[in-house]
């Protein structure tokens, strides 16, 4: 089935010259040490944690609502350090997930209300089903489908895995719209924005 | 997309029969038929551990592989383990970031190196193991030393030193055709019995322990119960506590080519690295066969027409021409001219070496449609995949001579295609709608034209049939 089209306020999305959409009402923290590379979505109510270390993503990645994205720290002797978290190209983060990796490669699935552990590592081409819990310090291997609570492979991906993947990305792109003026815009699914909220 | 949305709504049927989503099947760019991984010999190329890419070609370091990944990742339960190191006396024990496990847990030393040398739990069982194994192993020698009926043949099969590589690697797909033609010569026979070791076969006793008291009257603490899969996993000890489970030997992940079982070329040579340039043989059906997914239908009524508007996509580097056409009768010549593999011979090679020789028929799937679509008669031209021209918002290369009643729309190699579908009227409200048709579509053989040989690029037509679940039937009241 085509994807159908995403609507949303253009009031509250900031568009960067290099395609990046990104919503007011996500948590940019630390935004010095943020790199977007273009094409870039971050809806409502996503966190980036920039302030605890560097955040790069590659180009059409796509961090859905509620998704936390936080660089892994390790335990020293002396104390904690943080580690900078590197995010591919085409990746998509679905809804409530929370990421902690050391690295995200591209074309890889995080689906809804997933943890990826600290400090895992996630190879290029991977599926994460939905309700996973990826422990810290994991590798998940390339045209893998990882599930369950510890994440274990469960399945194998199709060796075309980076076209699909790019393809349903730049699709999503496309279809992330602004909501058109007018009463037939209106979509049921999304709250009002609240003008108090606004007017802060 | 469909393995990311977990809806197979459009699936097509192999030469072989199998149905599968177009994104598991493969195109033979020599021999022009739909393959499926039911239908391609499997090779394998090497053995790698899937954490550290590390590639793994002799026995040897085979078994030092799979010991010291046992020792980065033992699993009490499948979680990664790393290690703790106590600065005052540098001991290292194990412990599971996911469950708390420790090494201590289940009574493992700590060790004084990091990478040291881990216990194994011996098997009681193991000189009976033993004995039984080293039993196999004169049998698959005597059965080796007993090819000597039709000697010459076994020879020139023996000099082609492709043959010793067959225990490591598989079958390459010529020594598989030679080695079916010199099984079905000689009928392996165990001939010579003189020199055949004997083992002692295991003897049944009615002794059996009894149970203790505590087994009826102790309360059962299923918490320190082992799941089914957790015993398993340690299957030669099986441990009934969970103070007795110990790490567990990670597996290797193999690294398979696939291969035409017609003209032996291969369609699929993995690599390590996805986005590696090495990864270039991949004929996955994706980039050949035009894509086709459902944009939008009205309600669909028994036997009332809906409209149904259908996306159909290019991935292929040449441009093609589809038609569609309507399924043949079931079992009709023409149906069965279109499974090529309708009963082959094939050899399989199992994990312990053994060769087998199977008929292979094909798996034909009936698929009963459940509606009728009302194809376009006329022909679609489809553009190349063009990466470039994606990020081009302002492409306009609409010159086809279009009828716009079927095509919506054009962007680069996509087409919006409208089409009208009625469900049969016996179907009941809820049931899914299914409809299927034959797709014709011409692809461009580059092959044919190199730069010694200066032919036009070579132009076949190839017609796979599509299944798709368009969705479920809706009320008649509701609409």
């Amino acid at each position: 089935m085509e994807l159908s089209n995403i609507y949303y306020d253009k009031e509250h999305y900031v568009e960067t010259a290099s395609g990046n959409k990104v919503s007011r009402k996500s948590l940019v923290a630390g935004a010095q040490n943020i790199v977007l590379t273009g094409k870039v979505i971050i809806q409502c109510d996503a966190i980036l944690r920039g302030d605890l270390a560097n955040i790069r993503t590659g180009r059409y990645c796509i961090i859905s609502k509620g998704v936390v994205i936080r660089p892994p720290f390790k335990k020293f002797a002396k104390g904690v350090a943080f580690f900078p978290l590197q995010m591919g190209d085409h990746v998509f983060i679905d809804e409530n997930t929370v990421v902690n990796a050391a690295s995200v490669g591209s074309y890889v699935y995080i689906g809804k209300n997933v943890v990826v552990g600290r400090r895992s590592i996630l190879k290029d081409c991977c599926y994460i089903a939905d309700n996973s819990v990826i422990p810290p310090e994991t590798t998940v291997p390339s045209f893998t489908k990882y599930s369950g609570s510890p994440a274990a492979p469960v399945d194998e991906l199709p060796e075309c895995t980076a076209d699909l993947m790019s393809a349903y990305t730049r699709n999503y792109f496309t279809h992330f719209v602004p909501r058109p003026r007018g009463p037939e815009g209106v979509n049921v699914w999304e709250k009002k924005p609240d003008i108090q909220a606004l007017s802060l | 997309m469909a393995f990311l949305a977990q809806q197979e709504a459009v699936i097509i049927a192999c030469t072989c029969g199998s149905l599968k989503p177009v994104c598991r099947t493969y195109f033979c760019r020599h021999c022009f038929v739909i393959r499926c991984g039911n239908c391609v010999s499997n090779e394998v190329d090497s053995i790698y551990c899937a954490f550290c890419l590390d590639n793994v070609t002799c026995e040897h370091s085979l078994s030092v592989r799979s010991h010291t990944v046992r020792e980065t990742t033992p699993q009490p339960q499948q979680p990664p383990v790393s290690k703790h190191a106590t600065p005052s006396n540098r001991a290292y024990y194990l412990a599971c970031f996911f469950c708390r496990w420790t090494s201590r847990d289940s009574n493992i030393p700590d060790q004084k190196t990091a990478s040291g040398s881990w216990p194994e739990r011996s098997n009681t069982h193991s000189t009976r193991l033993n004995v039984l194994l080293d039993y196999y192993k004169s049998i698959g020698a005597l059965e080796k030393s007993n090819i000597n009926i039709d000697h010459q043949s076994y020879m020139k099969y023996l000099r082609k030193p492709t043959h010793l590589l067959e225990d490591q690697f598989g079958f390459s797909a010529n020594v598989r055709k030679q080695k079916v033609e010199l099984l079905k010569k000689k009928n392996l026979i165990l001939t010579d019995p003189h020199s055949k070791i004997t083992v002692e076969g295991s003897v049944p006793t009615d002794e059996i322990e009894p149970l203790s008291e505590d087994f009826i009257t102790k309360e059962i603490d299923l918490l320190s119960i082992p799941k089914l899969e957790q015993r398993f996993n340690i299957s030669d000890l099986q441990p009934d506590h969970v103070s007795q489970l110990m790490p567990y030997h990670k597996r290797l992940m193999v690294k398979q080519s696939q291969r035409c079982r017609e003209c032996e070329h291969n369609v699929c040579k993995p690599e390590y690295n996805p986005s590696s340039i090495k990864f270039k043989i991949q004929l996955s059906g994706y980039f050949c066969i035009p894509e086709i997914r459902i944009i939008s239908y009205t309600p669909l009524i028994a036997g009332q027409v809906s409209e149904i508007t259908f996306k159909i996509c290019n991935q292929f580097k040449e441009s093609t021409t589809i038609k569609f056409k309507q399924l043949p009768p079931k079992n009709s010549e023409e149906d069965l001219s279109y499974y090529k593999t309708l009963k082959k011979e094939i050899l399989l090679t199992d994990n312990l070496h053994k060769s087998t020789i199977l008929m292979e028929e094909a798996r034909i799937q009936e698929v009963t449609t459940t509606g009728q679509l009302d194809l376009p008669k006329c022909e679609l031209v489809l553009p190349p995949r063009d990466d470039a021209a994606d990020c081009d918002d302002l492409a306009d290369n609409q010159n086809y001579n279009d009828d716009p009643k079927i095509v919506i729309w054009r962007k680069c190699n996509k087409v919006g295609v409208r089409m009208q579908i009625t469900p049969n009227p016996d179907l009941t409200v809820g049931s899914m709608v299914k409809v299927g048709f034959l797709l014709n579509f011409t692809y461009t053989n580059t092959l044919s034209s190199t730069l010694e040989n200066k032919q036009a690029p070579q132009i076949i037509p190839v017609d796979v049939k599509m299944f798709i679940d368009v969705g479920v039937l809706s009320d008649e009241t509701e609409k």
